[in-house]
């Protein structure tokens, strides 16, 4: 019955234009309930349209460069474009962000470019409830893909290139509920950054090259809702991360030719992705640093916060240290395919921030040719006791810090490549909207493989 | 995350505003001010529950995008410092004309700039990269006698 009620929905859109289906607006709820609001056509910007939209309305966007930066604070909207690679908004280098979804739950933006914003491309902060699907986010100056605060989410077959921070980031939230599924990120500092993220948030069957490190979990006093824990990163493809020829925060900087770096993170399990030609690790477990932390008061912890490490929780100023060591503790690295990778397929650094030399971290299934520590899923196994030298064949993780890096290019002036064919959503132009009003579908792991390796 | 412009880098935009803009403020504590209040705007006294911070300097932190504390109160004469505490651009942009303004361009990570506030009143703010007037990215300094 549902069905049939869609696919007359979608006919009616499809036919009439301007399709005031008759559905209650207000409540949002059913597909394709609410008005359809086209741009140019009706509205002469997307945010014009925007602002007129009701819950479960339709913003329905013409192919066009739009150089307006839109704001979203009307919930369960749907903002779609007719062609993704020819709906375009324009940042012109001075905009801000290309679409920023500010505390209206149940936002979805759909099949639209966004470039050249001096922030971010999409953007949701402080929303239960959001979806982004067939985005594409070029050249902007901190992230392309971006979701703050935010959780039930999904973020998916969209594509992110020439950011210094992260292509895609998912920060700030714990439990996040979120799905970041099939997205390519290229020619980024970080191509998946999630600070203090985690809690039912998955990164699969997605693929990370060319940035300058591919897939990084972090953690850090300047973000709510520390510290990292509980992200599942599996089935992705991740490889040749160790491209100094895009722009870069520092920590993409300092980790330059890593592929997935569990960075000072937490209960983290890592399974099945295929990682690939790595200057420095394919899969490196580390202690974060961050330097500069600050003062964390106890008055002021959050819901999603646990205590942070006592050398900055309610001490005076001038005794904070001036680097923050978190460790990196109980993560879970299993049935992943790792190949050439300069200095290991496999590693592990606990720098002495745990009680024991593994941190609780484990490594089993895993093909890797070369680990740091030597003979590293024997010494910490999954499901065993850890034993051994952890010191020999150990990273000598100083040596990399100080190690040369190739200087930033401004994000402005990356040389680029051409972004690969984007597919374009399906029925765009009559498929009824969809506002992201549940939690997404959590992936079946058992079901994700290992993917096939890159084209040589 | 940007290279450390650090806390202890003094080099930072430490700016003291207070007496230039005395005039600016005097004239738009008026409708700030004073716990009545114009339409729509909050009075100090719909923020009993939020502690007095005691001292003749008060900090608020921009953090990546969040302010904290959010909501301060502090006693009528107290200077109230903004770092940015982030790894990102912050702004802190007075909300209704707000009654006082932080005299820098740029916010950037490290940066610090204060600002005098010398009447009762309640002055909203937010980040216009991570918030709206109404949303996000927000907070407040409630002034009392
Ligand atoms: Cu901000």
């Amino acid at each position: 019955m549902r069905r049939i009620i869609v696919t007359l929905l979608a006919a009616a859109l499809a036919a009439g234009g301007l399709g005031a289906c008759g559905g209650d607006g207000d409540d949002g709820g059913g597909p394709g309930g609410g008005t359809l609001r086209r741009v140019p056509s009706q509205y002469r910007s997307i945010q014009a349209a925007v602002d007129a939209a009701r819950p479960g309305d339709l913003v329905l966007v013409s192919p066009g460069v739009y150089r307006e930066a839109v704001t979203v604070e009307t919930p369960r909207i749907v903002i779609r474009g007719l062609d993704r690679t020819r709906t375009i908004l324009d940042g012109e280098f001075r905009r801000e962000n290309g679409i920023r979804v500010v505390g209206a739950d149940g936002v979805a933006i759909e099949n639209l470019t966004a470039r050249h914003y001096t922030a971010n491309g999409f953007f949701w902060t402080g929303v239960r409830g959001y979806r982004g699907s067939y985005l594409t986010a070029i050249r902007n100056g901190d992230y392309g893909v971006y979701a703050f605060e935010s959780t039930d989410g999904l973020i998916e077959r969209s594509y992110a290139a020439g950011s210094p921070d992260a292509g895609f980031y998912v920060g700030a939230c714990y439990p996040c509920r979120t799905v970041v599924r099939e997205v390519l990120s290229e020619w980024n500092g970080l191509g998946y950054s999630g600070t203090n993220s985690g809690g039912d948030l998955y990164v699969i069957d997605s693929v990370f090259r060319d940035n300058r490190v591919g897939v990084v979990p972090n953690v850090g006093t300047y973000e709510p809702c520390f510290p990292q824990r509980r992200t599942t990163i599996a089935g992705n493809l991740v490889h040749s991360n160790n491209n100094g020829r895009s722009d870069a925060i520092a920590t993409a900087q300092l980790a330059l030719g890593n592929g997935i770096l569990v960075a000072g993170g937490i209960g983290n399990v890592v399974v099945r992705n295929r990682v690939v030609d790595h200057d420095i690790t394919g899969i490196g477990l580390v202690p974060m640093p961050e330097e500069d932390p600050r003062v964390v008061r106890s008055a002021d912890l959050g819901r999603c916060e646990r205590r942070p490490p006592a050398e900055v929780l309610d001490v005076a100023e001038d005794a904070l240290p001036d680097t923050l060591l978190w460790p990196v503790l109980d993560n879970e690295v299993r049935d992943n395919a790792v190949s050439d990778s300069r200095l290991a397929d496999l590693a592990l650094a606990t720098l002495g921030t745990t009680p024991t030399p593994d941190g609780g971290n484990c490594f089993a299934g895993n093909e890797a040719a070369t680990t740091a520590p030597t003979d590293l899923q024997t010494k910490a196994p999954c499901g065993g006791r850890p034993s051994g030298d952890f010191d020999a064949g150990a990273l000598d993780v100083g040596a990399l810090i100080a190690r040369d890096k190739p200087p930033t290019v401004p994000y402005r002036e990356v040389q680029l490549p051409d972004p690969p064919p984007l597919r374009n959503m399906p029925r765009a132009a009559t498929a009824p909207a969809r506002p992201a009003t549940k939690a997404p579908r959590f992936p079946d792991l058992s079901a994700i493989r290992v993917p096939a390796p890159p084209p040589r | 995350m940007s290279p450390s412009a650090g806390r202890r880098a003094s080099s930072g935009v430490a700016v003291a505003v207070g007496v230039g803009l005395a005039g600016a403020l005097v004239a738009l504590a008026a409708c700030a001010g004073g716990g009545g209040g114009g339409a729509g705007r909050p009075s100090v006294a719909g923020y009993r529950a939020v502690p007095l911070s005691p001292g003749p300097r008060v900090r608020v932190e921009a953090i990546d995008n969040r302010f904290v504390p959010g909501r301060i109160k502090v006693r009528a004469g107290t200077r109230v410092e903004f770092r940015n505490a982030g790894r990102n651009d912050h702004n802190v942009l007075p909300i209704d004309g707000g009654g006082f303004r932080l005299d820098v361009e740029d916010f950037p990570p490290g940066a610090q700039a204060s600002f005098r506030f010398a009447r009762d009143g309640v002055y909203r703010y937010y980040c216009s990269l991570h918030g709206t007037a109404r949303r996000g990215m927000i907070g407040v300094v409630i002034v009392v006698p």
